[in-house]
């Protein structure tokens, strides 16, 4: 069989042929009765394989599916419900830790009865080798 | 006369799904349910696997909802995302074939009896059967063209191939498929009689 022909027969099921093609293939079908024979078996092939379609899976498949989603989103709300918490203790803590710093800062500042930065932070200007050679007690 | 039960659009059914509407999402299920339950099946045979594929496609539309822009219908949407899905699977399961069995691994063997060819449920068996034995290639183009009906342009815009590309696999896919169903029932068209 003509390759060429056999070509444009499958390509005729499938797009619109232009003029030319349309008339060549026509020809070919009336003179050939194989290729005639050929074009019952590709129409036959293709219902067979349209109609063999499974086309529903088991019953309560919608119901299936939504449960998957609800198992999902509870997992994820999990999750999020662990970091939200985490957030809100690490929230908790740098809260009381700023509290208790500006409270130093405020001691500092009556104690020392004055303003400067490194007496409120309890900061010293006296150099590590000093810092060092201080008696313990 | 207002029907009782408001046939509502995919559109409005996205937005209440968006919006945490279970039900809407559940009725866009139920709509498209058949739909994938073609491709998957067709993809992957009536197996287990397909039915998880057919689920895995629904929640990540599910999951996609906000990504979803309306430039594809929802069905071609969720066919794409279950051929994907369905490639997916079966490149699994050649890695796992090839781990653990040899190459005769053949779904040919567990057609269906041919004494019993003539009934309906037989004949869809093998042709099935057929379609399985087709390179992933070949079968997601006869699954997208001859069973879900796209056109050869949507076939080629949900494959992301080429329209001469797909109608190239298609007419090579139809003779693979041929040779495959010939020995088995001599000539196709008996099938056709089978059918009616």
């Amino acid at each position: 069989m003509n390759k060429k022909i056999l070509k444009l027969l499958y390509q005729s099921f499938d797009e619109d042929l232009d003029e030319k093609e349309q008339k060549l293939l026509e020809e070919a079908l009336k003179k050939s009765e194989e290729l005639r024979r050929e074009k019952e078996q590709i129409l036959a092939q293709r219902q067979a394989v349209s109609q063999s379609a499974v086309r529903s899976f088991r019953p309560f498949f919608a119901e299936g599916v939504m449960r998957r989603i609800n198992t999902l989103e509870k997992k994820e709300n999990a999750l999020e419900n662990f970091y939200d918490s985490l957030k809100a203790m690490f929230w908790r803590f740098a809260t009381i830790g700023a509290v208790g710093l500006i409270a130093l800062i405020i001691y500092n500042l009556i104690a020392g009865n004055s303003l400067p930065l490194e007496e409120a932070f309890f900061i010293s200007d006296l150099t590590f080798e000093e810092i060092l050679q201080m008696p313990l007690f | 006369m207002e029907s009782s039960k408001t046939i509502r659009t995919d559109q409005e059914l996205i937005i209440k799904s968006r919006n945490g509407d279970n039900n809407a999402f559940k009725e866009l299920i139920k709509k498209y349910e058949h739909q994938v339950a073609a491709t998957v099946i067709g993809m992957l045979g009536h197996c287990e696997e397909a039915e998880d594929i057919g689920q895995e496609t629904f929640i990540r539309f599910y999951q996609s909802l906000n990504k979803f822009r309306g430039e594809a219908s929802v069905g071609t949407y969720l066919t794409r995302i279950a051929i994907n899905l369905s490639l997916n699977e079966i490149k699994r399961r050649q890695r796992q074939r090839k781990l653990f069995f040899s190459k005769s691994d053949d779904k040919i063997k567990n057609m269906p009896d041919l004494n019993r060819a003539k009934e309906n449920k037989e004949l869809k068996k093998i042709v099935q059967a057929g379609i399985q034995k087709l390179e992933p290639k070949f079968r997601a183009v006869i699954v997208l063209r001859l069973i879900d009906g796209y056109s050869t342009k949507e076939t080629a815009q949900i494959l992301k191939l080429p329209v001469g590309t797909v109608l190239s696999r298609l007419a090579r896919a139809q003779k693979k498929l041929k040779e495959i169903l010939t020995p088995l029932y001599g000539r196709i068209s008996s099938i056709k009689e089978g059918w009616t």
